[in-house]
Order: C-alpha cells, then sequence, then structure tokens
C-alpha cells in the first residue's frame, strides 16, 4: 500500500512513512526489487506519456482561435444588445400608446356627481355651502351676500371682468332676477365703488351691498324691487 | 498598444499551459487533430469564464478539468468508441516480475485507447507527475481511494499491454487513428 503512494519527488507519503518505507525497502531484497521494477517501469511508461510532439504553429492556431472566438462573442453581444434594444424600443412604444389610447378615450359619464354638482346643489342651498362651491369648482376663497335667500340662487360660476376673475350668482323668483357680482377689494378700489351715484344700465337697476369692508356685492336685478330675492322674504311653495 | 486585462491573462496562460494541455488532450483522444481541437476550445472556454480562477497557482489543475469537461461533452454524441472491458482484471498489487521494456508512444496510446475514461484519465494524469493523487481526486470529483483503485487496474492493463508484441498492422492503424476526428 505504501509503495503504491510512494511516487518518487511526489511528496504523497508523510515523512515518517516515507522513511519507514525506505528503512523496509533497504532491508527486503524482495520488497526492493519489486519497487524498482515498478518505478522503472513507471519511469518508462511516463516517459512515453510525455512524449507527444507539438505540431507547428499550434500556439499561434490557439490565440487565432481565441481572437476569433473574441470577435464572435463581441458581434453576438452587439447582437443581443441591438435585439435587447429593440425589445425595449417596442415594449416603451406599445406602453406609449397604450397610455394615449386609454388618456384619449372620452370618459364614461358619472351620473351621481353631475347629479350632486347640479341639480343637487340648487336644491339645497345655504349661504356657506355657496361659497365652499367656489372653493371647490374654482379654487377660490369668497364671500356670498347674506341678504339673499339662497332658495332663489340658480346658478353660479366666475365673470370676467378687467382682466380680472370676479365670482358671479344669478338669482330668480318670478318677474325678478338679480346678478350679483362679488368684487374684492384686492383687484378693485372700493371706496371709489361705494361713492358712485346708483345706475340704470340695460334695463337692470344696480345696487352696491356691504357686509365686510373687504368686499362689495354689485347687484344688477330686473323687477320693481329687490325684494323677493331677499331672505326676510319667504320662498315661494 | 498593450492587450486589455482578461486577453493578456488568457495569453499568458496559454504559453503557459499549451503543451501540457496538448499532451493531455492527444493522450486522452488518441487523435492530434482532436487534441489541438479540444485544447484551443478548452482556452476559448477559460476565457470566457476567467473569472472562476480564483487561484492562479491552481490554472494548470483548472485547465485540465476545462478540457476533461469538453472532452466528456464530446464522448457523449460519440458513441462508437471501442472499449475493453476492465472487469477481468483485478487489482494487480503484484506487478509482473518481467521488467518493462521502453515504451513505444504509440504502443502506449493503443493501450491508453483501449481504457475507458474513467480508468484513463487518472492514469494519463499520473504518469504526467505533475498532479498528486488528490489533485486527480479533485479534478474527477471522485473519493481518493477510488482514484487508487482505478490507477491501480489502469497501470496493470498498460503493463500488461505494453508487454504484448505488437502487430505492425495494429501500430499502422493506431498511427491512421491518431489524425482522425472524433
Amino acid at each position: 500500500m505504501l509503495l503504491e503512494f510512494a511516487r518518487p519527488r511526489s511528496g504523497e507519503l508523510p515523512p515518517s512513512d516515507a522513511d519507514a518505507l525506505e528503512s523496509h525497502l533497504a532491508g527486503c531484497i524482495e520488497c526492493d526489487a519489486q519497487a524498482r521494477a515498478d518505478r522503472a517501469a513507471d519511469a518508462r511508461i511516463a516517459q512515453a506519456m510525455r512524449a507527444v510532439s507539438l505540431p507547428a504553429g499550434l500556439r499561434d492556431r490557439i490565440l487565432d482561435r481565441l481572437a476569433t472566438e473574441q470577435t464572435n462573442q463581441q458581434s453576438r453581444r452587439l447582437a443581443w444588445t441591438a435585439r435587447l434594444a429593440v425589445a425595449a424600443a417596442v415594449v416603451l412604444l406599445a406602453v406609449g400608446f397604450g397610455i394615449t389610447w386609454f388618456g384619449s378615450r372620452p370618459q364614461p359619464l358619472d351620473l351621481e356627481q353631475l347629479h350632486a354638482q347640479g341639480f343637487a346643489r340648487s336644491t339645497s342651498p345655504q349661504r356657506e355651502k355657496v361659497e365652499g362651491w367656489f372653493k371647490e369648482d374654482f379654487n377660490l376663497n369668497t364671500v356670498a351676500p347674506s341678504a339673499f335667500n339662497y332658495a332663489y340662487l340658480k346658478d353660479f360660476g366666475l365673470a370676467s371682468c378687467q382682466g380680472q376673475r370676479v365670482p358671479s350668482m344669478y338669482f330668480a323668483r318670478g318677474e325678478t332676477e338679480a346678478h350679483v357680482y362679488v368684487i374684492s377689494k384686492d383687484q378693485f378700489d372700493l371706496k371709489a365703488l361705494s361713492e358712485s351715484e346708483p345706475i340704470e344700465s340695460g334695463g337692470f337697476h344696480v345696487e352696491v351691498h356691504r357686509d365686510d369692508p373687504d368686499h362689495a356685492f354689485v347687484v344688477f336685478y330686473k323687477g320693481d324691487s329687490l325684494r323677493p330675492l331677499l331672505s326676510a322674504e319667504e320662498p315661494a311653495q | 498598444m498593450s492587450l486589455p486585462g482578461k486577453q493578456r491573462t488568457v495569453q499568458r496562460l496559454v504559453d503557459e499551459h499549451y503543451t501540457a494541455l496538448y499532451r493531455y488532450a492527444y493522450r486522452l483522444s488518441g487523435s492530434g487533430a482532436d487534441a489541438e481541437d479540444l485544447t484551443q476550445e478548452a482556452f476559448c472556454k477559460a476565457h470566457l469564464n476567467l473569472t472562476q480562477l480564483r487561484e492562479p497557482d491552481r490554472a494548470k489543475a483548472w485547465l485540465f478539468s476545462i478540457l476533461r469537461n469538453v472532452y466528456l461533452h464530446r464522448l457523449r454524441t460519440d458513441r462508437n468508441e471501442r472499449r475493453v472491458s476492465l472487469d477481468g482484471i483485478g487489482d494487480v498489487t503484484v506487478p509482473s516480475p518481467e521488467p518493462l521494456p521502453p515504451v513505444d508512444p504509440e504502443q502506449l496510446q493503443l493501450a491508453l485507447d483501449e481504457l475507458p475514461e474513467m480508468f484513463r484519465t487518472p492514469v494519463i494524469l499520473y504518469y504526467f507527475e505533475d498532479f498528486s493523487y488528490r489533485d486527480i481526486a479533485e479534478q474527477m470529483d471522485l473519493p481518493l481511494g477510488t482514484v487508487m483503485s482505478r490507477l491501480a487496474r489502469a497501470k496493470a492493463h498498460l503493463r500488461e499491454r505494453l508487454l504484448q508484441p505488437i502487430s505492425p498492422a495494429l501500430l499502422a492503424d493506431g498511427r491512421r487513428r491518431a489524425t482522425d476526428g472524433l
């Protein structure tokens, strides 16, 4: 067994085992002869095993093949990159097209929202609610006149006057109707407005009401009096 | 212009190991053409997987493993190999007392060609004397005892065949086969 491991110069055996083997071989003619024959046979086979002649130009051909493989590999990598880029572009286009298509489709009408925005508002108006609607719809902080009966509010919105956005409300009851514009002191000179004389304009009477120093309500109304639209009056059934 | 790092490393590996690798490939395949092709492919695979070489000192063992894997891959597609069965050959612990005459390398190749790869590989690596038994066991992913057993049987087979006189016709056939493809 030790002999099997005892390859010359191999260091397979621990030094103690190698020494023990050599000691035994030195004293045992039979084993020594076997070891010598074994080693001689191994040496001859090993010599023959390594006796392989190299073909001329082998190194250069190996390097050429490596260079060719590297070029092919780069080409393959480039082709893959190109394929990936095309695939990514296709995906992006598809996503973009999808977003555009879905984005450009007309929205389905939400009847509940329409009801809440329109009919429901006109059936349960209060002054504070109207102010809230201006905030919701136009992101505008404003005030509504306290004198009016909001049961007669028919519409509200924004009017444009001298380049300024002006909240407006439309009240109507029978023959009486009024357009109310909320004027802020940040937009117009309220003092000059208050001092101006009452005017008649296109069949409308014009009045200016004030609830606070910062706002004025310019009221254009038709009818004998504004009284039917004011809060002191009982709403018609 | 200097070569990039990876390319320089591969070229150094080629310079240092191509002769040993070719000889190993030749003894495995028994054919000069196949040996060259195997050697080239092994270096190409080494180039692709250079990051797997974590211990440069073990580059030779690593390259030999790659070459063997390439060879085994090809062998699986080649069902026409002629191999003798080693069932009849026991673990010869007492070699023939007859001294082995000088060995003809081509006769050696014929004897190697008869061995199945599982016996041929360890005996080739053994006689190259560059690999320890443990190296061989690691390369073949086998227990040391299995390697020892296979080596003993393969060596016994080689010695037996090398002691037999070989006919000139068989030798000529062997020379022809040395240029055949797999």
